[in-house]
């Protein structure tokens, strides 16, 4: 292990910010997969298809800011922009695979 | 409408609930291959900790007092100089040629081809199993628009040339799963599964180098020299400044109830500032006064930051 | 630190009811294109009720799912340290020990004044 310790770390309690870290992830993953199956159902297409995974993102992004992290989420997070960006690209894969299969099996199956 | 739903029975679900099931299985499989932690070798675990404790002392010197300081920095010095923390001792004659006859560097290698083996014979034998049994027709509608370049890889297997790329056959499906359900993996088994390509992607990084247990490997697998490490480390030590965190804090409480201006506070800085430039410049010192302008400046925003 | 959170009834069940309100109207909507391919109409966007029925699943899953995470815990070690006694950190000084690693560590030292 190399020496580059920052003093700084010694503010925060690591495994807290792990906690938080994991919590939302679970909460964007699992939104991520509803997300996608709702854009499949409602047969969206390119653009309009991301519009709205982003645009979902955002509504969630504000219900994790105004409900668990009540409106200060520096207390919470390192940076108080990590509410907003964390997670959001893992979650597009899933969105994507649950966009996919259910836009298969509703517009283009018998 | 455009598509026989037996497909969608017997293709499109199917492989998506075989490849969950897969991902379960191999979860508990590695589990069991693993077995139980192993326990960690006192003499290995001592070597990093000791690397560690000089590292920590370096970085949080400024909560202990001078002496104290000081006395731990010559002790740490002395131990890596004359080699204490080593696991064989300088003078036993290790044949470094022959590794394969160390028990610990073999496990470790056996650990890191073991995680290798279970991700890929999983993922050989399903593309495997699609290409066989799967091959040769559309599957799926893509809702999104990919370039040309892609058809060759989406399409294999299909002889159209005019059908855009959107229609895929089911190796693409194979890998919007493969991709797609990391993030379902994490929700079912939790976070520390075998499935999770960012595991993969730090194990990539740091070979060899995981629980105390195991010897120390650098990144090209060979063991690393840890006397150099030992004494790389004592040199940084050596040029470790000390800075008791509580050296003006008379002035800074005052400053933080409002009973003396701020200003006294910038004034010591800057004496400080030059007094440490003045010596500097008159002896010869080992620490260029670049890094003793840093540090007074880490000082001063420190001291502005806890106020 | 390391006790589990109570889990959130309500939120499962909120959770619950957006999912089965999502395949109630995927569902609708797969009968709605069937019949639609039945009687030879073209595709012409899906009624509006479905599209509500769809948003309104959407937005009850996500507050469903922020009640049912687990809560946030503050990361300063500030908090974490005001809610230590005195006593579970630095105890019954009569009883200190003086047989550690101190006396390696000091040998050699000579305290400069």
């Amino acid at each position: 292990m190399s020496g580059q310790l920052n003093p700084e770390d010694a503010l925060y309690v690591d495994m807290f910010i792990a906690k938080n870290s994991q919590t939302m992830t679970f909460i964007r993953s699992s939104y991520s997969a509803i997300l996608g199956l709702a854009a499949g159902i409602l047969g969206l297409t390119n653009w309009s298809g991301f519009v709205f995974y982003f645009v979902g993102s955002a509504f969630l992004s504000t219900l994790v800011f105004l409900v668990k992290a009540k409106a200060s989420p520096g207390t919470y997070f390192r940076s108080p922009f990590d509410v907003f960006t964390e997670g959001v690209l893992g979650g597009l894969l899933s969105y994507i695979l649950f966009w996919t299969l259910l836009y298969g099996i509703i517009h283009v199956y018998d | 409408m455009l598509l026989d739903p037996a497909i969608r029975n017997w293709v499109l679900i199917p492989i998506m609930l075989v490849m969950v099931l897969v991902g379960i299985v191999r979860h508990y499989v590695t589990v069991l291959l693993n077995g139980t932690p192993k326990k960690a070798d006192l003499k290995s675990a001592r070597e990093t900790k000791a690397l560690q404790r000089a590292a920590i002392l370096r970085a949080h010197g400024s909560h202990l007092p001078e002496q104290a300081f000081q006395a731990r920095k010559s002790y740490l010095s002395e131990a890596f100089e004359k080699g204490t923390y080593l696991k064989d001792p300088i003078g036993s004659n290790k044949p470094k040629g022959n590794l394969m006859s160390d028990p610990a560097y073999v496990e470790t290698m056996m650990d890191g081809m073991k995680k290798n083996i279970m991700n890929i014979v999983p993922q050989t034998v399903i593309m495997g199993w699609i290409n066989f049994f799967f091959s040769g027709f559309v599957l799926i509608q893509l809702p999104f628009p990919l370039t040309i370049r892609f058809k060759s890889m989406l399409q294999r297997g299909i002889e159209t040339q005019d059908m855009d790329v959107t229609w895929v056959s089911s190796l693409s499906w194979y890998f919007l799963n493969l991709f797609g359900l990391q993030s379902v993996f994490t929700l079912i088994l939790g976070s520390g599964h075998a499935a999770d390509a960012m595991r993969d992607m730090q194990a990539m990084s740091t070979m060899g180098m995981g629980a105390a247990a195991g010897p120390q490997m650098g990144p090209t697998g060979q063991p690393q020299d840890m006397h150099k490490i030992f004494l790389g480390e004592k040199e940084n030590l050596d040029l470790a400044e000390h800075e008791w965190g509580l050296d003006d804090v008379e002035t800074r409480l005052l400053v933080k109830y409002g009973k003396k201006p701020r200003s006294v506070l910038v004034d010591k800085r800057t004496k400080a500032l030059a007094a440490a430039s003045a010596s500097a410049a008159g002896a010869s010192s080992s620490t260029p006064p670049a890094a003793l302008a840093a540090t007074a400046a880490a000082r001063s925003k420190k001291a502005r930051r806890q106020v | 630190m390391a006790v589990q959170q109570a889990p959130s009834h309500l939120g499962r069940l909120v959770c619950l009811f957006a999912f089965l309100l999502l395949l109630h109207s995927g569902y609708s909507t797969f009968e709605h294109l069937s019949y639609l391919k039945a009687i030879d109409g073209h595709e012409s966007g899906l009624p509006q009720d479905i599209v509500i029925e769809l948003m309104a699943s959407v937005a009850i899953f996500g507050l469903g799912i922020v009640m049912v995470a687990d809560d946030f815990k503050e990361i300063l070690m500030e908090t974490e340290m005001a809610k230590q006694t005195i006593e579970s950190l630095d105890a019954r000084p009569s009883f200190y020990g003086f047989s550690h690693r101190g006396r390696a560590v000091f040998r050699n030292v000579s305290f400069k004044k």
